[in-house]
């Protein structure tokens, strides 16, 4: 384990106290009613809250709620290029930080950012980025932060979400918003929207079932100009399930445009 | 007066509200921006609260696990506190290793947790010499408008203060821990210490708009924790006699929000 001089000593290692209690059975995704394990029909996303302005010192921020999901995130620029970094002369640089607070997840998570956090901040500025105008601000540097602080599933999708209407909020100028949406797969018939952490599929579910048809598709959106700017698909699906999957989708993020045009409006209102 | 002033001439700007005994934001010298406490926005954590004093916004997370104590103290658990300032909330953070003020507040932070006994570690240990309690404090800075670490320092407090453990026995036969969650214990909490910060705007004669600052850590039995004034002009007794009035109040208007959360 990397030693981090600059943080209080921790111990070298610790469990979380709930691999030592009650063995949990593994639920099936759908109980006897056609239900999920928090209450919601196969279709159904959860409840989003979005708001614009959370962060006073940001030139432009956003918070995103789904049910526990929570996620924040600002905006600083346009500003100068940090020295020694490279910069193109004709077109404005979009840097994308995505972090997950220590407390977000069930196990206590390191300071130092892992290749996932690289990874999902890579995801966020593939997602984002055809949405804004680079060419506007030749030669600076917009920043996007994105903090999670807490992970019940469908993270990258809120904070998707979340980092297009901090842009907003900040007055960069954009083609449109960004709306994303994330569907769990789990044979052929069944496409989980919006899933929580425990629908959320790994590798170990790809054995569980008969149907080979196993994993998670994400897509983000451009709504009002009706184009996908990425889609992410993890697991082992067939080209015609991925298909089904993309509308899907591409469907559940059109209808958040609604929300996020609202909390636009709100904001501007205030 | 127009904001254009408060750019081109900070110190102007400020000298010309301070002589009303007013601040810009319309408050007085001794006011102290509306707090309110939120605890346990996240459910992830063993226990959380979340602080905003004005516009500073300040979120603590505990996460409680299991782990191996010291050889050298085998019967005490741990506490890690961390503050966290990232790029996210002020413009003046970036990424990377942490700052200079996040280090000295992850240490003042520490510093607090040793001196004021907030939390006896015995109270962590489950076997001596096996197993014992590990809580990390994490506390992170959403939006940094002044006034952190009094901000951290109250959302570390009810963080900790709404934290349950669970009951956990060691299997004679495996030696492996054994964790019951529903048997819940609330964390005892020794004292309720809240940090006042005070800066000082003498010689506005020269460049620098402010002279240094002050930070005074209390609880509501009139116990003096910490005072932590690096460097600066010189203060005199009176001053200082006001300042640690000032706090005193303070923590009593704090401690008040703390009982009135915690018992909710």
């Amino acid at each position: 384990m990397p030693t981090d001089a600059r943080r209080l000593a921790a111990p070298d290692s610790s469990q979380d106290p709930k691999l030592f209690g009650d063995i949990v059975k593994p639920q099936t995704l759908l109980d006897e009613n056609e239900m999920r394990a928090d209450g919601r029909y196969m279709t159904q996303p959860r409840n989003i809250f979005l708001q614009c302005g959370v962060v006073s010192q940001a030139k432009g921020s956003a918070y995103c709620e789904l049910s526990k999901t929570k996620v924040i995130c600002s905006v600083y620029g346009p500003k100068d290029i940090e020295m020694r970094e490279e910069f193109q002369i004709n077109k404005g640089k979009l840097k994308c930080e995505l972090k997950y607070a220590p407390f977000s997840s069930s196990k206590h998570r390191e300071h130092i950012p892992d290749a996932e956090d690289v990874e999902n901040s890579d995801i966020l500025l593939q997602a984002i980025s055809p949405a804004v105008c680079l060419q506007r601000y030749p030669k600076s540097q917009i920043e996007v932060h994105v903090l999670v602080l807490e992970d019940d599933g469908s993270v990258m999708p809120a904070a998707i979400t979340s980092a297009s209407l901090a842009l907003v909020d900040a007055g960069i100028e954009m083609y449109d918003v960004v709306t994303a949406s994330s569907v769990r797969v789990a044979g052929q018939e069944a496409c989980f929207i919006d899933p929580i952490s425990s629908e959320q599929f790994s590798r170990a579910s790809l054995h569980k079932s008969n149907d080979i048809n196993q994993g998670m598709v994400m897509v983000a959106l451009l709504p009002s100009i009706n184009q996908v700017s990425s889609i992410l698909s993890v697991g082992h699906l067939e080209s015609s399930v991925l298909q089904e999957a993309i509308t899907t989708c591409t469907f559940s993020a059109q209808n958040l445009h609604s929300v996020v045009r609202k909390s636009i409006i709100s904001s501007f209102k205030k | 007066m127009s904001d254009l002033t408060k750019h081109i001439q900070p110190v102007e700007y400020y000298k010309s509200f301070l002589k009303e005994q007013v601040r810009p934001d319309t408050r007085t010298l001794q006011q102290i921006r509306q707090t309110t406490l939120n605890v346990g926005p996240i459910t992830s954590a063993d226990g959380s609260a979340l602080v905003k004093i004005g516009e500073t916004m300040v979120v603590c997370g505990v996460k409680a696990e299991l782990t191996q104590p010291t050889v050298e103290e085998p019967t005490k658990g741990m506490i890690v506190p961390n503050l966290d300032l990232p790029p996210l909330c002020s413009s003046k953070y970036r990424t990377g290793p942490p700052s200079e003020q996040a280090q000295i507040g992850t240490q003042f932070l520490d510093n607090l947790i040793k001196i004021s006994k907030l939390v006896n570690s015995e109270d962590l240990c489950v076997v001596p010499d096996q197993l014992v309690w590990v809580l990390y404090c994490d506390v992170i800075c959403l939006n940094n408008d002044g006034g952190v670490m009094d901000a951290a320092v109250i959302a570390m407090v009810a963080a900790l203060q709404s934290v349950k453990l669970p009951s956990v026995t060691m299997n004679e036969e495996t030696e492996t821990p054994v964790t019951n969650f529903d048997e819940m214990t609330p964390l005892k909490i020794n004292c309720l210490p809240v940090a006042t910060s005070f800066t000082f705007f003498e010689r506005l004669d020269n460049e620098e708009i402010t002279s240094g600052h002050m930070t005074i850590v209390t609880d509501a039995d009139d116990n003096l924790f910490l005072l932590d004034r690096p460097g600066g002009s010189s203060i005199t007794d009176g001053q200082l006699d006001q300042c640690l009035q000032r706090s005193f109040e303070r923590t009593k208007e704090v401690v008040k929000l703390y009982n009135a959360v915690h018992s909710s």
